[in-house]
């Protein structure tokens, strides 16, 4: 189970601890001859606390080995994860860019899908997922998807934990503050008595702020402020049209949008099907290497490998244009509001490097002038007066100040010298209820938590597999691990998607599966054991 | 005293390759492949992380990552970050929002470090003396982050004085609680050496023969102890502001000051090996030039000390 690089692992591995603060963890063990069970984790992501509370749960449970197995950075997981080299069970997680229970299910649990990372494969699951994306009735292709949960949930291809929460707040000085099914506070319909701008927490962006470029929550927050897409998507997660003025889905692979007439960019120019087009088509060519070009493999003539147009794209005037995709995909409408599906300005094409310093855009805010993004510090945003659209902000503008550490921004909210908090530190979780009040929030978010145990692991392939997963799954308490480690900001997960989504039910059918169930967790471990014994 | 100082100065072109070389190879050697990791858990497309690798040229062994980095930094192109922007840029900015409060924290901390010094010394093993022990030792033993952490709360929430964060207020005057908070955590030691060299100054005959010649100790401490207790002073000084110049990184983190320390602490997370290099590389060069500040003052300070050849 130990790797080559031992030695350096556990160098780096202190290193990170030291850096970070956390507490060392007893993952460095390994001599004994019993098989052991391991959850590998990134040190650097504060998850040691509940892998040892899951591995010590399953432990305790089935009488057996289990660790918690930390890597040193994101990185180094990753890379043993991707190159299907990893000798252990590993936490996975995902957050959803649109909401919509395709994009928990295809991209994850689809034979050879890109984020399939246990290789899990089951025609069952798959003409189910295939028949949800064909059908065009947004109920009936949610039941498909429930039947295709319930597959996973008799074969576990990973093991549900919990879903994240916003857990956040805000200051004395502000009002109507809501979180949305993302996590990220609606900033447009924030009011401040006393008309100064909004100020809001967020991180560096990563990347130049080009929406088909940036693929972390730093630079997203921000473009979601600055541009407009076809649709927005309301608190509960259902999209309502912004530009769009009509999306018709005439079949599962053709899309036709109107846009509404007159809407201009903050430095003038209208929007028009064309800026659609131009930016889609700029986003998905291979050789400008943009970090979200995946959003238009669905479309037409996407080409991952060399430089083609989306076909797909047709004008058919100024304020309609067509979208035929590759296969069907019926939510497609539904992921319309997704940042790498905003429109460019001409003038973004003259100079992109530059665009993305100083970006302009078709949203409530802009930039307050050039220069606005001070880099590592902060990004100043006023309100566009050319924005018209469901979102016209009730404030003069909006501050969003970059931190490295949460707990600063956490005091500077009880300062009242920040309005908007998305992330309370761990630290603070068991006071922030009672510091903020009625200002505290805590909501379940568009994130579901698990970790994976490939097939390909020893014991864990065919009937077996099955068992142990389940016996597993059944010797966590995820109850007493979300109220105690994470003091209530976790939700138990009682399926493979998130409780903000559209079409979201905790009463599928095998989820008996996903609680504490130490009794039936050893019987089915024992007759896992009578296939072939854990030793 | 020229050639002395010319032969100081060619000596940071070997240090200069050997700690680029080295920091180099440290990023290069870390587990894991920093492009897949800027996609979070999604697998991206093997033709676009090629091609980013090859952007970077990750791709490349680690010779010829190397022969390019310093390539460019002969050109004065020190790389992009990950984000895109030049490492040099972010230098700029970064660098002296650091020095600032290594500049502050430093004065701060001789300052306290003279006065309480020269006083412990003077008032040895009297009330003052053992009182100033206690609180040095109460400011060495408490970790850096419970001072930081305390001091926000009470000075920027509880109290509101400050503010709990400086952001863009990093100006002299915005970075004073972080200042007072860095100078206090390490003025400890100055202190103690402080009181130590003038207990030992204060025995000189000289200062005997001073005194008996009917100078007032208002003339004999400043003038004629004080000057010859500086010499570790100077040098402890020097070698603390040369770890503050490589940015506080924790003090940087709590009080989110955009100064190098917080900058090199993302940079590492990320394996950006442009900029780790060109900032470790800074503060190498940094350090051999304020080391030979340190023997130059020395000079100074004790006539005694020339520096010949």
């Amino acid at each position: 189970m130990k790797k080559k690089a031992g030695i350096a692992l556990g160098v780096l591995t202190a290193g990170a601890l030291a850096l970070t603060g956390c507490a060392p963890d007893g993952g460095g063990s390994g001599g004994g001859t019993d098989t052991e069970f391991a959850i590998a984790y990134n040190a650097d992501g504060g998850h040691a606390a509940w892998v040892d509370a899951v591995v010590n749960s399953v432990a305790g449970t089935l009488d057996i080995t289990a660790i918690g197995e930390p890597y040193p950075d994101f990185a180094g997981l990753r890379e043993e994860v991707t190159d299907r080299v990893i000798e252990s069970a590993f936490r996975t997680g995902w957050q959803a860019d649109y909401p919509g229970l395709y994009n928990f299910l295809g991209p994850l649990y689809a034979t050879g899908a890109g984020s399939n990372d246990g290789d899990y494969s089951n025609p069952e699951f798959d003409d189910l997922i295939a028949a949800g994306a064909a059908e065009t009735d947004l109920d009936a292709a949610n039941e498909l998807y429930q039947q295709a949960q319930e597959v996973l949930l008799a074969d576990l291809p990973v093991i549900p934990l919990w879903y994240s929460n916003v857990v956040g707040g805000y200051s004395e000085n502000v009002d109507n503050v809501e979180f949305d099914w993302h996590s990220v506070a609606v900033f447009d319909q924030i009011t401040k008595a006393d008309g100064s701008v909004v100020t809001a927490n967020g991180s560096e962006p990563q990347n130049p702020l080009i929406p088909t470029n940036t693929n972390e929550v730093g630079g997203g927050k921000i473009l979601d402020a600055i541009f407009a897409g076809l649709v927005k998507y309301d608190t509960d997660g259902s999209a309502v049209n912004d530009v769009a003025e009509s999306i018709t889905v005439d079949s599962p692979t053709q899309l036709t949008v109107k846009l509404r007439q007159g809407l201009t960019f903050s430095n003038g120019e209208e929007v028009t099907s064309d800026n659609f087009i131009k930016a889609w088509n700029y986003g998905a060519l291979a050789s400008n290497q943009q970090l979200s070009s995946y959003f238009f493999e669905d479309i037409e003539g996407y080409n991952a490998e060399e430089d083609s147009e989306l076909t797909g794209l047709v004008e058919v005037d100024p304020y309609t244009f067509t979208i035929t995709l590759n296969k069907p995909a019926a939510d497609f409408a539904q992921r319309l509001g997704y940042s790498a599906y905003f429109p460019l300005p001409d003038v973004a094409f003259d100079d992109m490097a530059a665009f993305g310093e100083n970006p302009i855009g078709n949203g409530p805010y802009k930039l307050a002038a050039e220069g606005a993004w001070q880099h590592d510090v902060q990004i100043d945003l006023s309100v566009n007066e050319a924005y018209d659209g469901p979102r016209t902000p009730q404030n003069s503008g909006l501050q969003i100040v970059f931190y490295a550490d949460q707990v600063g921004a956490y005091n500077d909210l009880l300062a009242n010298q920040l309005d908007v908090l998305d992330a309370i530190p761990d630290s603070a979780f068991g006071t922030y209820e009672e510091e903020l009040g009625d200002r505290a929030v805590n909501q379940p978010a568009a994130i579901f938590q698990s970790f994976t145990i490939p097939e390909r692991l020893e014991h864990f392939e065919g009937e077996e597999g099955i068992l142990r997963r389940q016996a597993i799954s059944m010797a966590i308490d995820r109850q007493q691990i979300t109220d105690v480690i994470f003091q209530g900001t976790r939700t138990p997960a009682s399926d493979f998607t998130s409780p903000v989504i559209d079409g979201w039910t905790d009463s599928l059918e095998g989820a008996e599966v996903l609680e504490y169930n130490p009794e039936r967790a050893a019987e089915l471990w024992a007759e896992a054991n009578e296939i072939s014994p854990w030793e | 005293m020229g050639s002395y100082i010319l032969r100081r100065v060619l000596q940071v072109i070997p240090v200069f390759f050997g700690a680029t070389l080295l920091i180099y190879f440290m990023v290069f050697a870390m587990p894991g492949d920093p492009i897949a990791a800027l996609f979070g858990d999604r697998v991206p497309n093997p033709a676009l992380l090629e091609a980013l690798r090859a952007q970077y040229h990750l791709d490349e062994p680690f010779v010829v990552q190397y022969f390019y980095y310093i390539m460019g930094v002969f050109q004065l192109d020190f790389g992009t970050s990950f984000s895109g922007q030049p490492v040099i840029e972010v230098l700029q900015r970064t660098f002296p929002v650091t020095l600032r409060l290594a500049v502050m924290a430093i004065a701060l901390s001789f300052l306290l470090a003279i006065v309480i010094g020269l006083f412990s010394a003077i008032f040895k093993g009297k009330l003052f003396d053992q009182v100033s022990l206690i609180v040095s030792l109460i400011f060495v033993s408490v970790p850096v982050f419970v001072i930081c952490f305390l001091a926000q709360y009470t000075f920027g929430v509880q109290l509101g004085w400050f503010s709990p964060t400086v952001g863009a207020d990093n100006g002299w005057l915005g970075l004073t609680l972080p200042a007072i908070t860095l100078g206090v955590g390490i003025y400890a030691t100055s202190m103690r050496l402080t009181r130590s060299s003038t207990i030992e100054t204060l025995g000189q005959d000289w200062v005997r023969t001073a005194y008996s010649k009917g100078l007032s100790r208002g003339r004999v401490v400043p003038v004629h102890v004080l000057r010859n207790s500086l010499i570790p002073m100077v040098t402890d000084t020097a070698t603390t502001f040369g770890i503050l110049m490589v940015g506080a990184t924790v003090t940087e983190g709590i009080f989110n000051v955009p100064g190098v320390g917080n900058t090199l602490y993302q940079a590492i997370l990320r394996h950006e090996a442009p900029t780790v290099v060109s900032f470790v590389t800074v503060f190498v060069i940094a350090y051999v030039f304020v080391n030979l500040l340190v023997d130059l003052l020395y000079g100074l300070l004790d006539p005694r000390i020339r520096y010949v050849k």
